[in-house]
C-alpha cells in the first residue's frame, strides 16, 4: 500500500475514533514461517483502534517505519510483532539474501522512542527485551522466553492461532494491570487447549497442537509499568 | 513438577560486572540494572578500590570505569584503564563518559587498545552490544570448565546429578536464544528409548511426511526432518521428546483431579 494513502487513513481513522493510539501489525515475510504469520496477522480480526498492517520482504526498522507512516513522536504506538526473534532483537528478513543473518526490525537501540505497547510473537524476546520495557514508564511488554512452536498447516490451527494472537493483542490494550492481562491471556490457552484435548473430535497434529500451545503458555512473559 | 525438574536441579551462573564509578544515585541504578538483565554486579567509588579488588582476584567479564572520579581520585578512568591492560586480563572494559569529550586521538587510542566508550545515557545499549559479543567467547571458555570442573565436583558435594546452565537470565545477552548451552538432564537409557520410538511413530502416521507442517524456533520442519531431529537427540529434537513426556504428564490431570468429584463415586 502506498505510504501516503496509509498515511490519510490512519489519521482519518485517528479522527474518527479520536484515539491518539495507533496499532502497527509488523508482519516480515521472508521463509516459510513468516509467509504463513504475515498472512495470518493481515487476516486478524479488528482490534478497533486505527491498525495498519505492515508485511516487508526487505529489510525495516521500527524507526522508519514511524517515519514511513509519519507517525509523531507524541502518537501512542502498540507493536503487534509476529515472526523470528532473540532475546533482544526482533528480526526481519536477512540483510543479504545470500546471508542466513537476519535484519533487526526492533532491538535496545530503539527502546527511547518506543513503542508504548509491544506483543512479540515470536522466540525468546522476553529474555531481554522485556527487562527493557520494565526499566521504563508506563509500557506493556508481552513475549515469551523460550524458543516457540507453530503447525503450518490446516486452516483449524490457523483460526486458533489468529485467535491467540488477537486475544493477546486485545488484552495487551484493554486491561488495567498486570494480573487481568495473565488471566485473559491464560483462558484463551486454556480455551485452545481445550479444543485440541485427545478426547476431543481428533486432529492430525492434535499432540504437537497442545505441546506447543503449552510451550508458549508457560514461557510467556508479561510486564506492565 | 516438569520432567527436567524431577531429572535434576538447575544451577546458573551470571556473568560478572565491575562498576567503577562516584556517583552514588548512578551506582544503585546501574547496580540494579545490570542486575536484573543477570549480571553478578559489583560496584567501587575510585579506580583506587578497583585495582585492591582486582589484584585479589579478577573473575570479571566486563568493566565499566567513569571518567572523571573529581575529589575520590586523581586517576582518569581512561588513563586507569589503558595503563593498566594485566590488572583487567580478559575483562572488556567500557570507560563510561557523563559528557566528557575525548579527543579524536584518544578516541583512536581507546580504539586500538581495544577499550570502548559509551555516553552514559546510552550505556545499557552499547554495554549489551559489546555483551553480546564476549558473551559468545566467554561461553565457550566457561563450558570447558564447567563441564570438566564444576559439574563433577558440585555432583560429588550434591550426591546427584545437576544440570548447569550458562548465563541464566543473563544468557539475555547472548545472541542465540537462552537454552543454547543448557546441558541436559539426563534420562535412563529406557524411557530415552520408548519416548524418541513413540514420537517417531506418531510423526510416521501424520500423513505427507516431507511437507513442512511444524515451526520450531528459527527453523521449520516436515514429519521426516523432525524424525531426523529426534533420531539423533538433537536440540529441536531433545525438545520435543521432552513436549511428548510433559503431554504425558498432563494427561494424568493429576492437578485437576478432585476426590469425590468423579464418575466413580456415582456408580
Amino acid at each position: 500500500m502506498n505510504p501516503e494513502t496509509t498515511k490519510t487513513k490512519l489519521n482519518k481513522l485517528a479522527d474518527v475514533l479520536q484515539d491518539d493510539l495507533i496499532v502497527l501489525l509488523c508482519a516480515p515475510t521472508h521463509d516459510r514461517l513468516t509467509n504463513y504469520t504475515s498472512d495470518l496477522l493481515e487476516n486478524l480480526p479488528t482490534l478497533k483502534r486505527p491498525t495498519n498492517v505492515r508485511k516487508f520482504t526487505e529489510p525495516l526498522t521500527y524507526e522508519s517505519l514511524l517515519q514511513e507512516l509519519a507517525i509523531e513522536p507524541e502518537t501512542d504506538v502498540a507493536v503487534v510483532f509476529w515472526g523470528h526473534g532473540d532475546a533482544f532483537s526482533l528480526l526481519g528478513p536477512p540483510v543479504d539474501p545470500k546471508s542466513k543473518e537476519k535484519s533487526r526490525f526492533y532491538d535496545a537501540t530503539f527502546i527511547n522512542s518506543g513503542p508504548k505497547y509491544m506483543l512479540a510473537f515470536c522466540c525468546s524476546a522476553a529474555v531481554g527485551l522485556s527487562r527493557l520495557f520494565d526499566a521504563r514508564t508506563d509500557r506493556v511488554f508481552i513475549g515469551f522466553d523460550r524458543e516457540i512452536g507453530f503447525i503450518l498447516r490446516g486452516s483449524v490451527y490457523a483460526e486458533w492461532w489468529k485467535k491467540v494472537v488477537h486475544s493477546c493483542a486485545e488484552a495487551m490494550l484493554n486491561c488495567k494491570d498486570v494480573e487481568d492481562l495473565r488471566t485473559t491471556v491464560q483462558d484463551v490457552y486454556k480455551s485452545a487447549l481445550s479444543a485440541f484435548q485427545p478426547g476431543a473430535k481428533p486432529h492430525r497434529y492434535g499432540l504437537l497442537m497442545r505441546a506447543y500451545l503449552r510451550g508458549q503458555l508457560e514461557g510467556i512473559d508479561f510486564v506492565r509499568t | 513438577m516438569t520432567f527436567s525438574a524431577v531429572m535434576a536441579p538447575s544451577i546458573v551462573i551470571r556473568p560478572k560486572m565491575l562498576i567503577i564509578d562516584d556517583d552514588g544515585k548512578f551506582l544503585a541504578k546501574a547496580d540494579e540494572f545490570f542486575t536484573d538483565l543477570g549480571f553478578d554486579v559489583k560496584t567501587v567509588p575510585t579506580p583506587e578500590a578497583a585495582e585492591k579488588l582486582l589484584k585479589e582476584g579478577n573473575e570479571y567479564q566486563i568493566v565499566l570505569t567513569d571518567v572523571n572520579f573529581d575529589r575520590l581520585s586523581r586517576i582518569a578512568g581512561h588513563d586507569f584503564v589503558m595503563d593498566n591492560p594485566s590488572l583487567f586480563g580478559k575483562a572488556k572494559c567500557v570507560v563510561i563518559s557523563a559528557g566528557e569529550w575525548f579527543t579524536k586521538e584518544r578516541r583512536q587510542q581507546l580504539q586500538d587498545a581495544g577499550i570502548s566508550f559509551a555516553d552514559k545515557t546510552r550505556l545499557e545499549s552499547r554495554v549489551m552490544q559489546i555483551s553480546k559479543e564476549e558473551n559468545e567467547k566467554w561461553e565457550k571458555d566457561i563450558k570447558q570448565v564447567i563441564e570438566l570442573e564444576t559439574i563433577p565436583r558440585i555432583q560429588g558435594m550434591m550426591g546427584r546429578r545437576v544440570t548447569v546452565a550458562v548465563g541464566g537470565t543473563a544468557a539475555a545477552i547472548a545472541p542465540a536464544p537462552a537454552p543454547a548451552l543448557r546441558l541436559r538432564p539426563s534420562v535412563p537409557e529406557p524411557l530415552m528409548v520408548r519416548l524418541k520410538r513413540t514420537l517417531i511413530q506418531w510423526l510416521k502416521t501424520r500423513g505427507d511426511l516431507d511437507d513442512p507442517v511444524f515451526a520450531y524456533g528459527e527453523k521449520d520442519y516436515s514429519a521426516n526432518e523432525l524424525i531426523s531431529e529426534v533420531e539423533t537427540e538433537s536440540d529441536v529434537g531433545f525438545e520435543h521428546i521432552l513436549m511428548l513426556y510433559r503431554e504425558f504428564e498432563y494427561s494424568l490431570e493429576i492437578e485437576a483431579y478432585e476426590p469425590g468429584n468423579d464418575e466413580d463415586e456415582t456408580e
